[in-house]
């Protein structure tokens, strides 16, 4: 099915309500819609709701052998599926629409290339035998800013993933352990990259934040900024045709650190909800609330249009690296569990409204600059990466 | 299996209620998800059989028809629909009234409109118009004018904002009992256009004003017709300070 063309009156309305710091849905210019999480029975399933979009990641993983260059290395694979489900002009299977292509593309430059899931770690034997992680993303609903959407799916379903453990024994064979066994072990993820989209409007002027589906195709060009919570870039992206200055791209790259760190506060605090219901033996009961939730757009926020931010800078390049250890030994594996299950923990949506976005500028002071080294830490016990490059937005 | 008026009914049920209580009526009108098969030789009907998933409702004194919720619309005749023009042909515009098939509506079909003057209608434009043919094998025919000439309140739609909904919010916003138009028209003036192909047209002279009807309307989904006065309460409220 061909997707219903765009009217005249719908683009105009738009295009002024955004002249004048109006939108659609009642939003405001740099507001975001309501964001839920939910976990599902399985490690590293998801259910992502921004809005009425909707997107299910889930995690699984295998035993292969290594790529040539990298034969310490783990590999990790994304897959995003876009279908008739999501919106009825978008096509199932091959070839990929362009917007698919798209948004596969943007998650593995933020995922892979960032390099924010430690490989290494998932090396087994070197040369012979490591783990390879595999993200699906199925689109649910299409809504306007799928991009976002799958990007915390996809990081949260990693968050949750956790792959069985292993042992390598002398003799150059290794024993997968059941999860009846032994403990599953978690990902290690250096940092938690989270795509923030901003649609540009009015000669590329004004960014407005999570479009959706209207605003996305009425707008000039839209910006992809991929930032982890230590208000490192990690991808940037710009589609369609606009003037833009270096100035906004800043300023928004600013609004979307701001934006990460929430997003990755709110990621942690679920999994840990998440992980205490599966202690407890509390199972999810499958993705039940998700549906619930979603429900016509509200809130009005009459607060004003948070504008003014600090122009950020780029202050230098920071460089980490630390060495990990390899197992070269042989191995063998003797069970290939599934996995069981926790719990099933619900989550009410995130709020992102513009009430707590006036604290913005003194919080991102204060709070990073305490909060990363403990997380950092905690994050990078196991890590074994190479040196990473990374601009730091400050 | 027999389906029963206000009941849920499935394909391939019967309608066998028909006609009992008032036995001076010899018609049945069978409305929407509802079909008769003749036997040709005998001039005999088959029961009416349902053919859509829904709720069996009747109208008296003898109308039958099946409510169900559907976002996708089947053209009828003398439906009013919106419908955006989606390209320009010799005689035609092509214009999307979100059926299977794209409807034809002709340059002449204006209010003052002959083969020199046509009428000022650009791709992408949002039309008000009346189906006047619609047969499952042609495509659906339209018309902006009714049939002494006149445009009455057919004709293109200016500004304003389009949105797309499910035929039932339509049905109900049109509906005598859903007192909504008429709570909103107290507070507000606004000019508003409901086509029953799921899509309606609001205006009003500011930009915030109509995106509050836009969204009070959508609300009017889930809201039974008692509360309705509550919606219109909370856009009043929320309308103060807006010019």
């Amino acid at each position: 099915m061909r997707e219903t063309i765009l009217s005249n009156n719908e683009k105009s309305f738009v295009e002024k309500s955004i002249l004048e710091g109006l939108r659609v849905d009642k939003r405001n210019l740099n507001e975001f819609r309501n964001l839920g999480l939910f976990f599902g029975q399985d490690v590293g399933s998801v259910i992502c709701t921004l809005g009425a979009t909707k997107v299910f990641a889930q995690v699984s993983c295998e035993l292969s052998s290594p790529r040539t260059s990298r034969p310490n290395e783990g590999t990790i694979f994304i897959n995003v599926e876009m279908g008739p489900m999501a919106a009825p002009h978008l096509e199932v299977g091959f070839p990929l629409s362009d917007s698919c292509i798209q948004i596969n593309r943007i998650l593995e430059r933020t995922l892979r290339e960032s390099r924010c899931v430690d490989l290494e770690s998932l090396c087994i034997i070197a040369e012979e035998k490591v783990w390879n992680l595999r993200v699906d993303i199925a689109v649910l609903n299409h809504e306007g800013n799928v991009m976002d959407c799958s990007c915390i799916a996809a990081v949260a379903a990693l968050a949750h993933f956790k792959r069985p453990d292993v042992t390598t024994t002398g003799d150059g064979e290794f024993i997968i352990h059941s999860p009846a066994e032994k403990d599953l072990v978690p990902i290690v993820l250096h940092h938690y990259p989270i795509c923030v989209t901003y649609a540009l409007f009015d000669d590329g002027k004004i960014p407005v934040a999570d479009p959706t589906a209207l605003e996305e195709r009425v707008s000039e060009a839209s910006l992809v900024l991929a930032v982890n919570s230590y208000k490192e870039l990690c991808c940037m992206n710009l589609t369609g045709v606009s003037l833009t200055s270096p100035h906004l791209i800043l300023r928004c790259s600013e609004m979307a650190a701001e934006r990460s760190r929430r997003i990755v506060e709110f990621i942690k605090s679920i999994l840990e909800e998440d992980e205490a219901q599966r202690a407890k033996g509390n199972l999810p009961k499958g993705f039940a609330e998700s549906i619930a939730l979603s429900n016509l757009p509200s809130n009005f926020h009459n607060e004003e249009i948070v504008e003014k931010i600090e122009q950020p800078e780029i202050v230098g390049i920071a460089e980490s690296s630390s060495h990990g250890e390899t197992s070269d030994d042989e191995v063998k594996i003797i069970d290939d569990n599934t996995v069981t299950s926790g719990k099933w923990i619900e989550v009410t949506s995130e709020d992102e409204d513009s009430s707590s976005d006036e604290e913005m500028p003194e919080q991102t002071n204060t709070r990073t600059s305490q909060d990363a080294p403990k997380t950092e830490k905690k994050l990078h016990s196991n890590e074994s990466s190479e040196e990473e490059k990374t601009i730091v937005l400050k | 299996m027999a389906a029963c008026v206000g009941n849920s009914c499935i394909p391939g049920e019967t309608l066998q209620e028909e006609r009992q209580e008032s036995s001076d009526i010899r018609k049945v009108v069978l409305g929407d998800g509802l079909r008769c098969n003749i036997v040709a030789s005998s001039e005999e009907h088959s029961l009416p059989v349902i053919t859509k998933n829904g709720i069996l409702r009747r109208r008296k004194p003898n109308i039958y028809y099946v409510d169900s919720y559907q976002k996708r619309y089947i053209p009828s005749k003398n439906d009013s629909v919106i419908g955006i023009v989606t390209t320009k042909t010799l005689d035609f515009f092509w214009v999307d009234i979100n059926a299977s098939e794209p409807a034809a509506l002709s340059y002449l079909a204006f209010e003052g409109a002959t083969k020199k003057n046509r009428p000022e209608i650009n791709v992408g434009d949002l039309v008000f118009c009346k189906v006047v043919l619609a047969h499952p094998d042609l495509e659906p025919e339209l018309v902006c004018v009714d049939s002494t000439g006149k445009k009455g309140n057919l004709g293109q739609l200016n500004d304003g904002i389009m949105f797309s909904c499910s035929i039932n919010l339509v049905r109900k916003v049109l509906n005598e009992k859903c007192r909504l138009l008429h709570l909103l028209s107290k507070e507000t003036p606004f000019e508003l256009v409901a086509g029953i192909n799921g899509r309606i047209w609001v205006n009003s002279n500011s930009l915030r004003k109509t995106i509050l009807l836009r969204d009070t309307i959508l609300k009017a989904e889930h809201t039974p017709y008692e509360e309705m006065s509550n919606i219109v309460n909370d856009f009043a409220t929320e309308l103060t300070g807006i010019p």
